[in-house]
């Protein structure tokens, strides 16, 4: 089993819905399509499959948060006065 | 009679002077947030201890460090990092441990600490705290990359148990088990996050006090207490895993962990509040740094006795 290889593709199932959503339709095909060994293929087969959903759906809502100013109001005033100069 | 009496006041003194060293040893303090500055600066005499966000100030201006260190002044404080990855299986990157080696360089922090996690792999960003499969070799490679982190920042981090929605698959331990193999193998001190223990245990069918009690529970210098909230699984609805979102309140099992973390555990432990928004009255926070002093005496209280007893 290469650990590395399988956080690899835990990391794209947990930031790609398209993979996540191949995977979760077909777990063997689409394991055997990454080049993954073959212990790293059989944990995949008995993989907690609902705390997978759960786990992706979180990240994506973290990844969300990240995203969002961490001062909104700071933000608003940069806004408003990159505004105000293109105006000028 | 008078020699009774000289007894008793003796025996009162000496219980005060437990009670103020154990006060005194065991410390109870809070996350640093902005939002919480007001509340923190009205109240410095109720929080031991601050931790700060590291990743929130490796690029930080001078003046910022220079409020930070007049911060540090006034209450001690520890710094927090949560984007290593130093559980990843790939070495951890080096940019990231030398800004954390900066900022412990500026603010002379008394501690840091990591969280025992992946949070990338393959050029691939996770966006948060993963739990990677726990294998003999992600083992090695955690203590290789904790190795490094500690030889470039000059101490040796404080590594956090996370908690996961998910059993990551190609496990051959347990998350006790390999918790404890990279504490002993890399020599480091264990930031116990017992909300993140209560959800991972009551998630994956397990008692969180029998899980607590198989952690190294003499390494742990640190602990986390904070809340979450339970989210439907899809597809079936009546059944719920935990969250840890830092945005509820410590559910009361929690605080009893801290008991028995407080009895088993002999060194001296410091105990931090973490809420990350939603936030209450600072008073409410107030209340749980109380309820979180109360639980360590009571452990401290049940060691004693049992020590006596023996």
């Amino acid at each position: 089993m290469k650990s590395s290889a399988l956080e690899v593709f835990l990391a794209r199932l947990y930031t790609d819905e398209t993979t996540l959503q191949h995977f979760l339709e077909n777990p063997h095909k689409h394991a055997m399509q990454t080049g993954l060994d073959e212990a790293d293929i059989a944990a995949l087969m008995h993989i907690d499959r609902v705390g997978l959903r759960m786990a992706a759906t979180s990240y994506a809502l973290k990844r969300e948060q990240h995203k969002r100013p961490r001062y909104p109001i700071r933000q608003l005033l940069v806004n408003w006065l990159k505004a105000l100069s293109k105006r000028n | 009679m008078v020699a009774a009496v000289a007894v008793e006041a003796a025996a009162g003194v000496a219980v005060a002077v437990n009670e103020h060293q154990e006060r005194f040893r065991d410390r109870v303090g809070i996350g640093w947030r902005g939002e919480l500055a007001a509340g923190i600066f009205a109240n410095p005499h109720e929080i031991d201890v601050l931790e700060v966000i590291a990743d929130d100030h490796y690029r930080a201006p001078p003046k910022m460090l220079r409020a930070l260190r007049t911060l540090a002044a006034q209450i001690p404080i520890t710094l927090h990092g949560v984007s290593m990855g130093l559980a990843s299986t790939a070495p951890a990157e080096i940019s990231r441990i030398e800004a954390m080696a900066r900022l412990v360089d500026a603010l002379q922090p008394e501690s840091w600490s990591e969280h025992l996690a992946f949070v990338r792999a393959g050029g691939i960003e996770i966006g948060h705290l993963a739990a990677p499969p726990r294998t003999e070799q992600n083992v090695e490679a955690a203590i290789a990359n904790i190795t490094r982190a500690k030889n470039i920042v000059g101490a040796s981090p404080q590594l956090e148990n996370i908690a996961t929605l998910i059993d990551p698959p190609g496990s051959v331990v347990d998350e006790a088990t390999w918790v404890t193999r990279i504490i002993s193998g890399s020599s480091a001190n264990l930031l116990l996050d017992l909300h993140n223990l209560y959800a991972n245990a009551l998630n994956f069918g397990e008692d969180p006090e029998s899980m607590l009690l198989r952690f190294p529970l003499s390494n742990v210098s640190t602990v986390h207490l904070s809340g979450g909230h339970w989210i439907p699984e899809p597809d079936n609805p009546s059944r719920m895993r935990l969250l840890d979102d830092h945005v509820h309140d410590v559910p009361l099992p929690v605080y009893s962990l801290l008991t028995v973390l407080a009895q088993h555990a002999k060194q001296p432990l410091t105990v931090i509040l973490e809420r990350d928004g939603n936030y209450p009255a600072f008073d409410s926070l107030l209340d749980q740094l109380n309820a979180a002093r109360d639980a360590l005496q009571r452990g401290r209280a049940m060691a004693r006795l049992l020590s006596d007893a023996a």
